[in-house]
């Protein structure tokens, strides 16, 4: 026994220090598991589906036996006229009454009273499908060129690209990491407006839980946050062990920058602010809460900023060794990041890091449609692009390159 | 480093300072500045070792396209051994051209298109059926360059084992003799228009880069010195096949693998490749120039006291060594002893960290490429 209570005294002390470290009311459990009466209170089953729906989709738009409407049914989980479709092959997301398209530009925080501007960016979208049916598939057995859409060799991979050298299927997918994921989480689910909205606060004070359902609106909210960066891992409570693998969208690119010694603690960081989060909500501490809203919404959108640089880099490099088909593949995803950055949320101002005016001045000089797009784009204009975008973040360019 | 020039700028000290974070245990200096008569090492490059190269490769593959048409004629055994042979020879040729793509060779994706292996079976099928039909492939389509080069010959040349057998696949399968032909009139046109290039304009503007920025030739060639040398030598020949980059070993990916047996051949013909441009000897052996291993002794660059450039061919030596126990099958080697193909790996990998990091620091090169993240 005393040998027992001998060893149990550092472990307490520890845990002292520890508390006094943090917050001496909230205390992060050791994994993303929180249960009320032995059963769990964590839910957002809509956030797996609508990754699930983003993968399907990612792979059809490569597809050229794909109509235009059999894309744009996939974005929308219905048709022209909002009639039910089966555009999946996975049953479960057929039966599902998500989408895509309705959770584009669709935050509380940025859109709420923001139609026009929401409308604009689905526009963007659905602009983007049609074309790539329109101008890409039907030259897909096309060598590209200059002012020819067609398929250029990146390395031993095929790539199909536009007249100007753009991927519209890295736009879309790298665009919805913004305008869905990104926005939905940041500015959605992790907002005071949202989180505290109509009686939740009272609500989750007082344990009072929504309709047949073990959750309070607030759990489940900030649940949903979660899922749309650990929707997709096996393990949801523990999903760092197979970070990057789990979807094409924030947690792959999470995967990839904490691949970057500068940046290795991020996941883990956002994780923990994840889990802090939400013990804050059950143990109605609000400002852990709110504080733990922040370091996530800093978070999530350095990833946007380091792989706006990273590829605009990357693809500047790629171009000054000649090589256009890697160079164009990295502008590609690069017009997809930098797209996302509008959706961005920077916790000291409360708004993007970049507004939607700016990304488009960006994306217009990325796109050199002045001249002959991709094809002769000044890697002048793409370093100078790479710096503008490092210098509104805490990191630097050669942090993402080196 | 107690013997740093007074005059070094400021910008050899940030990389000294660079070059000693990187190695604790080994120590690395330059002494001279930078007086290379880098015109010198280009002319040599082009006129002894690169335009000689792709004047043989030219000829090689010149050579295996008559043959090519010869067999159509007779379809018989001796023609088909004969061809053989004139297609071993060309793909020996083409090991000691495919480092140097730089300029019309990169302009043609000519490397994509010689040699992407694993070749596509099923879709050579496919191609051989539709030019029967009268239907010729787009063989500048990227997606067709697992269809074509030297792999779909592998196939076409090989796949059924014996010459016997071999001959009766291609006797009796229409459209096979005719895509077969097909594929080594494109390589041959390659060869040629590359080569004419190289002959003319392409060595002016060769000669002409001898600047140091990141597109003057000695930049652009270090470069695709140390891609080739990573890329096609370290990993595709070897590390992908020994399972380095996935969770299995991957026997079928080797180079010739209809005829495995060939395999470390081609290997041993482009390490070679490799070495001898590394130190400057010119194509037919005989003599030697400026190099890399040339220019880093002017720089007086050294490794743990000794001339890195000693440094960079006693690891090769030990990759030798390494090549040595490896059997002339790299797929049965492979899978039954890959241990002796991982060590190969090894050897080979320790010289792309040096040449990466220290040859092209001390070059003063910037990687023009970053690893494509998968995507």
């Amino acid at each position: 026994m005393k040998k027992g209570i001998l060893l149990l005294t550092p472990v307490v002390l520890i845990a002292l220090a520890c508390e006094r470290n943090t917050d001496p009311e909230v205390i992060a459990p050791a994994s993303y598991s929180f249960e009320r009466d032995g059963l769990t209170s964590v839910s957002y089953s809509g956030q797996s589906e609508r990754l699930a729906m983003g993968g399907e989709f990612g792979s059809a738009l490569k597809d050229d036996t794909k109509s235009a409407t059999d894309l744009a049914e996939m974005y929308a989980n219905e048709d022209a006229n909002g009639n039910d479709v089966d555009p999946f092959t996975n049953p479960v997301l057929n039966a599902s009454t998500k989408s895509l398209r309705s959770k584009t530009a669709d935050s509380y925080l940025y859109f709420s009273s923001n139609a026009s501007e929401a409308a604009q960016i689905k526009g963007d979208f659905d602009g983007w499908i049609q074309a790539q049916v329109d101008d890409v598939f039907p030259n897909f057995s096309t060598v590209a060129a200059a002012g020819t859409a067609g398929q250029i060799a990146d390395g031993s991979s095929v790539r199909y690209v536009n007249e100007a050298g753009l991927e519209y299927d890295q736009a879309i997918v790298k665009g919805l990491i913004g305008a869905v994921m990104g926005d939905q989480m940041m500015n959605n689910y992790l907002d005071p407006g949202v989180l505290d909205a109509g009686t939740n606060r009272e609500d989750n004070d007082n344990n009072v839980l929504a309709a047949d359902k073990n959750y309070t609106t607030m759990e489940h909210k900030w649940d949903e946050a979660y899922g749309y960066l650990f929707g997709g891992a096996a393990d949801g409570a523990n999903p760092l062990g197979t970070i990057g693998g789990d979807d094409s969208f924030l947690n792959k690119y999470f995967g990839r920058v904490i691949g970057d010694g500068d940046f290795s603690t991020m996941a883990q960081d956002v994780y923990d602010a994840l889990k802090l989060g939400r013990a804050a909500i059950v143990a109605g501490n609000y400002d852990v809460r709110d504080e733990q809203a922040a370091i996530i919404r800093e978070l999530v959108s350095e990833v946007i900023g380091i792989r706006s640089v990273y590829y605009l880099e990357a693809g500047a490099t790629a171009l000054d060794g000649g090589d256009m088909g890697g160079g164009f593949h990295d502008l590609s995803e690069g017009f997809g990041f930098i797209y996302s950055l509008q959706f961005t949320h920077n916790p000291d101002t409360e708004a993007p890091y970049f507004s939607r005016s700016e990304v488009n001045d960006m994306l217009e000089d990325l796109s050199n449609a002045s001249g002959n797009g991709f094809w002769d784009v000044s890697t002048t204009t793409l370093r100078t692009l790479s710096t503008d975008i490092a210098a509104r973040f805490d990191f630097t360019v050669d942090q993402v390159t080196n | 480093m107690n013997h740093k020039p007074f005059l070094l700028s400021k910008l050899v000290g940030v990389l000294l300072f660079g070059v000693l974070l990187f190695s604790t245990s080994c120590e690395r200096t330059t002494g001279n500045s930078d007086t290379w008569n880098r015109s010198t090492m280009l002319q040599h490059w082009a006129d002894d070792i690169i335009i000689p190269a792709w004047n043989n490769f030219s000829v090689a593959s010149t050579e295996a396209v008559l043959a090519a048409d010869t067999f159509s004629l007779k379809l018989d055994a001796s023609s088909l051994e004969t061809l053989r042979f004139k297609y071993q020879v060309a793909y020996r040729s083409w090991q000691k051209v495919s480092l140097f793509e730089i300029g019309p060779g990169e302009q043609r994706n000519i490397r994509l298109r010689c040699n992407t292996y694993p070749t596509d079976t099923s879709e050579i099928k496919i191609n051989v059926n539709q030019l029967h039909l009268g239907n010729e492939p787009n063989l500048l389509l990227p997606s067709t360059f697992t269809q074509q080069g030297f792999p779909a010959l592998d196939y076409l040349l090989y796949s059924k084992g014996s010459v016997a057998d071999q001959l009766n696949y291609l006797s009796t399968q229409p459209g096979a003799v005719t895509y077969m032909k097909f594929l080594f009139s494109s390589i041959n046109n390659l060869a040629n228009e590359v080569y004419t290039e190289w002959s003319t304009d392409y060595r002016t503007t060769f000669l002409e880069g001898n600047g140091s920025s990141a597109s003057a030739s000695v930049n652009k060639m270090a470069n695709d010195f140390i891609f080739h040398y990573e890329k096609e030598l370290r990993a595709g020949k070897v590390g992908i096949p020994a399972g380095i980059f996935s969770s299995n070993t991957l026997p079928h990916s080797i180079e010739s693998l209809f005829n495995p047996g060939f395999s470390k051949e081609l290997f041993q013909t482009s390490f070679d490749a490799h070495v001898a441009f590394f130190n400057g000897t010119s194509y037919d052996g005989l003599s030697d120039g400026p190099s890399f291993s040339k220019y880093l002794d002017h720089l007086g660059a050294t490794e743990n006291g000794q001339p890195l450039s000693d440094a960079v061919n006693q690891q090769f030596e030990a990759s030798q060594t390494a090549l040595n126990g490896v059997t002339e099958s790299f797929k049965a080697t492979v899978e039954t002893d890959n241990f002796t193909m991982l060590g190969l790996y090894d050897e080979l990998q320790r010289n792309t960290i040096r040449i990466k990091t220290d040859v092209m620091q001390i070059l003063n090169v910037k990687i023009d490429y970053v690893d494509a993240d998968g995507d």
